[in-house]
């Protein structure tokens, strides 16, 4: 996450500034919203709406709780999708920037965002997302930085959801028009990850809070302060509570993640990934004072699993980000998975990926719950691939490690034996140094937050992945270039790799921020990073379609959906959402 | 001032209860645990006298050579990238009987590691000559005082108080000497396509002067691993060639703009670009990287090495 975020705030920095320098005198004092908002219908979203989730809506960022990515529709499927077509891309007024930039960096956000504005656009926004030649490669990270959308969209009765920065649309999702556009004084983080749904209320990480929409409407009803930075990640729904994620990209204080009434926006419980003095896990760590140094951000919108009302998440990187030195010990709850009870906050268990981070390799990806046959008996796991370069599973009621094994041999910061855990203990040689150590993962990681997916119909887990090095020094790492990347199916229930295709792009370092959607049609859909949209064979990894998106490629994640029993896929892609149906 | 010197007294005790825990060879606590392979910690420096030159220079051909440790231990004995164990840090690698222990141990190896065993018997010179090798990499690995290097010495030291302390300090940690050995020896090969020498000119850049052209020394260690930033791509420059084969032999060659499982695109010398499509991985596409060699020495490079090697290259202004 830091890495990312530390370079395009270096780059935002300047265009800031660039902005500052032709700024007009004075801003405008209303958003800039020149279309009429027109009202939309869609039914509210009930507690079991969201349990069993109907396959024609997708009302998650992770379109269920199961966090798999997966849709039941299976009209586009293996053979159709060689007729699959592009039905329309997304018009809509254009995004606006906000006055300042939300908590990406440290408690900077809240500072920046202290004038609160309305509609500060043309001040010192997020430049507008360069346009991509089609087709173009090289052209720098899909990760939805620079006004690019980085969210996963919203689906609900034909009404597509989805922010852009410190913008949220609705569009109709059966001809991409604007349906109304709400534009937030500032957006969480640097790339604003989405929305969440529930009853008739759409909840944003924005103006320097939680900001609750009319989902009809788009027009705010009540805005929240969290009193500390406030990140991109999507906001999650469970009954009457949404969950957010509270915390920096580089160590100010202790991150959180808290429960609200969804009603109300009243604070229910608080869970903080790095224990007090006296609490469980403290021991992990030297002092009060080096713990107090913060960071285990929950980045990513968690799972949800209803038998056990268990919210499972994963937790980022402890601070000092690359210099360990002063923080002795495993620093746990950062680099976790953990499961909280969904009512109190309270943790049911946890597995860390990484102990004692000192590489960046935050585990905030997103985690797939599976129902999997090991060894013969039937298990209830967690299964995800960590930016530190293990694939993990995990049994979802006790925490117990099942499988953890290496997704490239030369990943190098872990020694061959693993803990009884099944946590990978660290190569203490391989920390950060003075003259540097050279690591793999480098400090981009094997992945990043975006989604991977897990298919109930081929039990296999998918994502894409980067085998890459960087050198590792006590201030700070190289981003090294030039590594390919892959797409990876995986089987959850012994760590092997069931196929994958190889790019042949020799850039493919950005290409891992392409997010997976699986279907029980029998495909994959992701992206590669010439820009390319395609549809690969679940089973086998053939590749079966694909289309040039207009602008780049996915920045998004992918999400499906029905209009009138028509089945679409509709992607994100820099400014536009591109949606595909059969003729 | 209490609390610094509180966090400096309570890294100091669990470093000392570390090597402990370690002595005792009990087991190990979460957190708490030797490198990969040793099971018991060496003193630093080793225990005894420092070896005899002789049979050092001996044990050196036996080390890097004819029982081939060096590529995965490294010419240093400090580890490698396949967490081979730092041998200057293991009690079996340095103990002070001759090689007795250790041509036990070699007899059997290391199989489920990767270590084949040594199957022709160490004659019992060669056992001492290896054992002073091994012994002297102990010795030559306990960092020495050298003036305006601080604490960190070769490989990193102690743990620092402050969180912030040695960010300050070169990264240059290594020994230029070593450094002009490696650069000059078979196992990195530099040499054989950079030059030293001023106006010589061999297939890859002359370095006589790279030590100006990267006057900081961390840009020129990452310079040396792979010059290449993230956003890096084929079509900035003609380091990538694409060989593209149809299925009926016919052949294109150029240099690689970018490639993907739709289409290929190739430029020529002056510039021009030819798009091909593909499909279904038709026709086959081989890329050639003028770089490849630097590429695959990341998972070569044992820490140290590229410390000295940087070292080395630091000298040439």
């Amino acid at each position: 996450m830091t890495s990312k975020h530390l370079s395009v705030a270096a780059l935002w920095c300047v265009l800031s500034i660039a902005a500052l320098a032709q700024t007009p005198a004075a801003p405008p004092a209303t958003p800039p919203v020149t279309r009429p908002n027109q009202r939309v219908a869609v039914r509210p979203v009930t507690a079991d709406d969201l349990t069993k989730p109907a396959a024609a809506d997708w009302l998650t960022y992770h379109g269920s709780y199961t966090g798999n990515h997966f849709s039941t529709l299976t009209q586009i499927d293996t053979r159709s999708v060689a007729n699959l077509r592009r039905a329309w891309v997304s018009d809509t007024e254009p995004a606006f920037a906000a006055a300042g930039r939300g908590g990406g960096r440290g408690g900077a956000g809240a500072g920046a965002n202290a004038a609160g504005r309305p509609g500060g656009a043309g001040r010192a926004g997020a430049p507008p997302a360069a346009p991509v030649p089609p087709g173009r490669t090289g052209v720098g990270r899909a990760g939805g930085f620079g006004g690019a959308i980085a969210a996963g969209p919203i689906v609900r009765d034909g009404v597509l959801f989805y922010t852009l920065g410190p913008n949220a649309y609705a569009i109709d999702a059966g001809n991409g028009r604007q349906l109304w556009h709400y534009v937030a004084r500032s957006s969480g983080g640097l790339s604003n990850r989405g929305l969440a749904i529930g009853g008739d209320t759409i909840f944003m990480m924005a103006n320097d809070g939680l900001t609750a929409l009319d989902a009809a409407t788009g027009t705010e009803r009540w805005v929240k302060e969290l009193g500390g930075p406030v990140p991109g990640s999507a906001p999650f729904v469970v009954r009457d509570h949404v969950y957010v994620a509270v915390g920096s990209d580089a160590g100010t204080a202790r991150s959180w993640i808290e429960s609200r009434n969804a009603r109300t926006g009243d604070r229910e419980w608080i869970w903080y990934p790095i224990p007090k003095e006296g609490e469980f896990g403290f021991n992990t760590w030297p002092t009060e004072e080096e713990a107090g140094r913060g960071q285990g951000t929950p980045w990513q919108a968690p799972a949800y699993d209803p038998e056990q009302n268990l919210l499972i998440f994963g937790t980022g990187n402890p601070d000092p980000i690359k210099d360990g030195r002063t923080r002795p010990g495993d620093n746990l709850f950062t680099n976790c998975t953990v499961a909280l009870d969904a009512d109190t906050g309270k943790m049911a268990w946890y597995f860390q990926a990484t102990p004692h981070d000192d590489h960046d390799y935050d585990n905030v990806q997103s985690m797939s719950l599976a129902t999997i046959r090991v060894n013969g008996a039937e298990r209830k796991v967690v299964t995800w691939t960590s930016r530190n370069g293990y694939f993990f599973t995990i049994d979802r009621t006790t925490g117990e490690n099942i499988v953890t094994s290496k997704i490239f041999p030369n990943v190098n910061w872990a020694q061959d034996r693993l803990r009884a855990s099944g946590t990978p203990e660290r190569n203490e040689n391989k920390g950060g140094t003075r003259g540097g150590s050279l690591v793999s993962p480098g400090s981009e990681g094997a992945v990043n937050y975006p989604a991977q997916s897990f298919s109930p119909q081929t039990g296999l887990h998918y994502t894409n992945v980067v085998n890459n090095y960087s050198p590792f020094y006590w201030s700070g790492e190289t981003f090294l270039g030039t590594f390919k990347n892959s797409l990876r199916a995986t089987d959850p229930a012994t760590g092997k790799v069931a196929w994958q295709h190889e790019y042949l792009e020799p850039n493919g370092i950005n290409a891992r921020y392409a997010s997976v959607l699986t279907t029980a049609g029998g495909l994959l859909f992701t992206g590669d990073i010439s820009g390319n949209l395609i549809a690969f064979d679940a089973r086998t990894g053939k590749i079966l379609w694909h289309d040039e998106l207009p602008e780049a490629s996915l920045t998004g994640v992918p999400v499906s959906y029905t209009i009138g029993g028509a089945q679409y896929v509709a992607v994100p892609s820099a400014t536009k959402v591109v949606a595909y149906r059969l003729p | 001032m209490h609390k610094r010197l509180g966090v400096a007294v309570f890294i100091g005790s669990w470093a000392i209860a570390t090597v402990f825990a370690a002595a005792q060879g009990g087991p190990q606590g979460a957190g708490e645990s030797l490198p990969s392979g040793i099971t018991a910690l060496a003193p630093s420096p080793p225990a005894g006298a420092p070896p005899d030159p002789a049979a050092v220079a001996r044990g050196t051909v036996l080390y890097e050579t004819t029982l081939a440790c060096a590529p995965c231990h490294g010419l240093t004995g400090r580890g490698g990238p396949a967490n081979a164990p730092d041998l200057t840090r293991s009690a079996l690698a340095v103990q002070l009987d001759g090689g007795r222990a250790l041509t036990a141990f070699l007899r059997i190896g290391r199989p489920e590691k990767g270590m084949p065993p040594v199957t022709t018997p160490l004659t019992d010179q060669q056992a001492a000559d290896l054992s002073a090798k091994l012994r002297a990499l102990g010795f030559a690995a306990v960092p020495a005082p050298v003036a305006g290097r601080g604490a960190g010495g070769r490989g990193g030291g102690p743990p620092l108080p402050a969180a912030l302390a040695g960010q300050q300090l070169s990264i240059l940690v290594g020994d230029p000497k070593l450094g002009k050995r490696y650069f000059e020896e078979p196992f990195y090969q530099c040499s054989s396509c950079h030059s030293v020498k001023d106006g010589e000119t061999r297939p890859a850049a002359n370095l006589a002067h790279i030590a100006t052209k990267y006057a900081d020394p961390k840009a020129l260690q990452n310079a040396m691993l792979i010059n290449r930033g993230l956003n890096w791509s084929p079509r900035t420059n003609k380091d990538v060639t694409a060989t593209i084969t149809y299925a009926n032999g016919r052949t294109v060659k150029g240099y690689l703009t970018s490639v993907s499982d739709f289409k290929v695109v190739i430029q020529n010398d002056d510039g021009k670009e030819t798009e091909l499509p593909r499909k279904d991985d038709e026709p086959k596409v081989v890329l050639t990287d003028r770089l490849q060699y630097h590429l695959d020495l990341l998972a070569r490079y044992l820490d140290s090495d590229m410390h000295d090697l940087t070292a080395y290259l630091a000298t040439l202004k």
